[in-house]
């Protein structure tokens, strides 16, 4: 049970609402329990969050349909890069938790994940992929994305200064 | 190694997910690339500010209270059944950890003891030794109380050969610790506070480093230092004497 902590800090990461949060830790910890013969990896974390981030996906796009915004798909996080720093740039300015944690709610949910799960559960590229579902050159570039976002978002004035 | 590979194979080179000869390649070139360093910094820093900061996100300890009550059985839920078999498991794994509370803070005092063995090694190695530099405890305590969610003490050290050099924060668990760090002859002693658990003072010498554990009036201290046994022993003294 020491996964529980991870896979709610998970969901509410990327649900944001702890109410949600829990309803999907719940729902993911049950189908866990119920798939719990099928486990087929050795490691019980990644497995866990795998089902646990699968539900907040699920939970985020319906959603994003009931709002009409559809998800952002790797094209367009690809058009919106195109005007991003380069990692070189950025001179991270400020640090203060507040602005960090404020950042990071601001990434699409794709963008979040891998940060979540890169630095604060700690996963392996090949871990994440497996969470994720994506090659690991995905988790990558992913995670380099998210970082030089963050960084421009800590680095560019307004509210994060 | 040009710039353009490098700044790509950063983030993989600073997660150690490259394999050795390339991992290789990408430190030689940020040796050398004063650009590239500054990039790798960046990087290091934001990854250090995220765990700084997830470290003041809601306590984990308090939701698994919350979620341990939100898996009771209710009566709409559908799987009735199943779910009482969960939340009677979940029940027991809980009293097992109660249980096995005592030989977790063992176990957890000795994670803690290898994570300040290598933030030391880390801010020995990395010549970043502190993040402020400071002689006076008014002011670095002011400065901790900005960068952490809780309130420690700040220990001066009065006698001679011991200095103030300044202080740092790292993550030890999965909260952000103030560093106190001190000069002692050639070298420099770390103390990290961490809200009590009430440890047991423990002494660990291992890879060439000594490190003193022990809890004092609400907070325990993890000394660390690369000097000799004896030296850290009267660091160890000095800061219980000069409260």
């Amino acid at each position: 049970m020491r996964h529980v902590d991870a896979a709610y800090n998970l969901s509410l990461w990327l649900l944001r609402d702890p109410h949600d949060a829990e309803d999907a830790t719940q729902s993911a910890l049950f189908k866990a329990f119920r798939a719990f013969g099928r486990m087929r990896s050795t490691d019980a974390k990644p497995w866990l969050l795998a089902i646990v981030r699968n539900e907040c996906m699920d939970l985020l796009h319906s959603r994003s349909v009931r709002t009409r915004s559809e998800h952002p798909t790797d094209d367009v996080l690809d058009f919106a890069e195109a005007t991003e720093l380069d990692p070189e740039g950025a001179a991270i300015q400020s640090l203060d938790a507040e602005a960090v944690l404020g950042a990071i709610n601001q990434l699409p949910p794709e963008f979040r994940e891998v940060i979540i799960l890169r630095e604060i559960e700690e996963l392996s590229y090949r871990e994440i992929a497996g969470v994720i579902n994506k090659p690991v050159g995905t988790v990558m570039s992913r995670l380099a994305r998210a970082r030089t976002r963050l960084q421009l978002m800590l680095t560019s004035t307004g509210e994060c200064v | 190694m040009n710039c353009e590979t490098a700044l790509q194979l950063i983030d993989a080179f600073m997660d150690s997910e490259l394999d050795p000869s390339t991992s290789l390649e990408v430190s030689t070139h940020i040796s050398a690339c004063p650009a590239c360093k500054q990039a790798l910094e960046s990087r290091q820093a934001l990854s250090k500010a995220i765990k700084l900061a997830a470290a003041f996100a809601p306590a984990p300890a308090a939701l698994r209270g919350q979620i341990r009550h939100k898996i009771q059985p209710r009566p709409h839920f559908r799987y009735g059944i199943a779910a009482f078999g969960m939340a009677a498991v979940v029940a027991a794994c809980f009293g097992f950890a109660t249980w096995k509370k005592n030989s977790d803070l063992r176990r957890d005092q000795d994670q803690v003891i290898s994570d300040v063995m290598a933030h030391y090694q880390a801010s020995e190695s990395s010549a970043h030794i502190v993040d402020i530099r400071s002689k006076e405890c008014g002011s670095l305590k002011n400065w901790f109380n900005s960068k952490v969610n809780w309130s420690p003490k700040v220990y001066r050290l009065f006698s001679q050969p011991f200095t103030m050099v300044g202080g740092r924060v790292d993550l030890v668990g999965n909260q952000a610790a103030p560093v106190i760090v001190y000069r002692s002859g050639n070298s420099n002693v770390d103390v990290f506070v961490t809200p009590s658990v009430d440890v047991k003072p423990r002494n660990v010498d291992a890879q060439g480093l000594h490190v003193r554990s022990w809890s004092d009036s609400g907070h325990d201290y993890y000394a660390v230092s690369n000097g000799s046994p004896a030296e850290i022993n009267a660091v160890q003294s000095a800061l219980k004497v000069c409260r």
